[in-house]
């Protein structure tokens, strides 16, 4: 009973408060020299865990990412765009980073590219079929934290792309939600959501997600529901960063 | 005192190792943290006067502490009051067998 005597307790408390506390002023850098030297052994565990073989959302993205595009070029009376064979690539200047792992009890990622290689907070996230992971949370000098369209903080402004109408994708733990969709909204199951450039977080036309789940509840002013995105974590070992 | 060093060394590794796996590998597959779940049994069934459990949960929770967007420490303080409410129980209240193969520090 000698070990824990009260005056220990306190004094250890005490302690390890003052550790925190000094560690919480270098917190960036520290979390930086770590991230930094072990990006290497944690990309290669997460390589391990991400499979060759994509999952059938991210493949899905190939074929909806045409569909989107085209609407949204249409909409936008910019056919001569596509005739002239003005891609996306074009129109974006990309930062090809590696993942390197994911925060516990969030959905963040942790990607290996940082403030050094031209990434800043909130840049958009994609997969390489173009379809939208999330956004940069936090950059430090050497990688970067991405937050995920799942992470309860996330929402963003989307358009659906069939009716037109606009909605948000709120994060709700490991899944994506839609909200906020306007009751006469002929929206169904399956239809494709891009980003919209109305909230002013992404340029318009990203893919977000396809709709799996309506909810139409007479006592709810806005329709709700579920989007399924287009990745998988086991999908996701290079990401694209759009920089411009 | 080497002995002593070497072993808090080499218990620091252990979880840092643990913690690499557990960010990226582990985490692929699921939300659950290993790292804490070995902290919970660790601090159960190892001697109460020993101070391995509380080592780890400080460590574990320092290197927890790394890989979140959280306010900084909310681990480490935690599991190291975690720690300390299992000792004082298990010690004061609640004498159970211990499993011995755990080292003592």
């Amino acid at each position: 009973m000698k070990t824990f005597t009260l005056k220990r307790i306190i004094l250890l408390l005490i302690i390890v408060i003052i550790i925190i506390f000094i560690f919480s002023f270098f917190e960036g850098k520290l979390k930086n020299e770590i991230q930094k030297n072990f990006s290497g052994v944690k990309e290669f565990l997460w390589s391990i865990g991400t499979s060759k073989e994509k999952s059938p959302a991210y493949i899905e993205a190939k074929d909806d990412f045409k569909i989107a595009e085209i609407a949204s070029l249409k909409e936008e009376n910019e056919f001569l765009r596509e005739i002239l064979g003005i891609s996306i690539e074009k129109d974006y200047k990309f930062e090809i980073a590696s993942v390197t792992g994911k925060n516990s009890f969030e959905d963040v990622l942790t990607i290996n590219k940082g403030l050094k290689d031209g990434v800043q907070d909130n840049m958009a996230v994609l997969t390489s079929e173009k379809a939208l992971i999330g956004k940069i949370l936090k950059a430090y000098d050497d990688y970067s934290e991405v937050m995920l369209l799942s992470n309860k903080d996330s929402a963003i402004d989307i358009k659906i792309v069939s009716t037109k109408d606009y909605a948000i994708a709120k994060g709700g733990s490991e899944k994506v939600l839609l909200d906020y969709l306007e009751k006469e909204s002929e929206v169904k199951e399956g239809d494709i959501c891009i980003t919209s450039s109305l909230g002013g977080q992404f340029k318009e036309g990203l893919l977000v997600g396809k709709i799996v789940k309506i909810n139409d509840l007479g006592s709810e002013v806005f329709k709700t529901g579920e989007i399924r995105p287009f990745f998988t974590l086991k999908d996701l070992d290079k990401v694209l960063i759009v920089k411009e | 005192m080497i002995n002593k060093t070497l072993k808090i060394v080499l218990i620091a590794l252990f979880w840092f190792l643990l913690m690499l796996i557990q960010t990226s590998f582990i985490s692929i597959f699921t939300d659950f943290n290993f790292i804490v779940l070995l902290i919970v049994i660790i601090n159960l069934i190892e001697n109460p006067e020993s101070n391995f459990g509380l080592l780890s949960a400080f460590l574990a929770g320092i290197f927890l502490d790394f890989n979140t967007t959280y306010y900084f420490g909310i681990f480490t303080l935690g599991l190291v009051l975690f720690s300390l409410t299992a000792k004082i129980v298990l010690l004061k209240f609640l004498k159970i067998p211990y499993v011995s193969f755990i080292p003592k520090i």
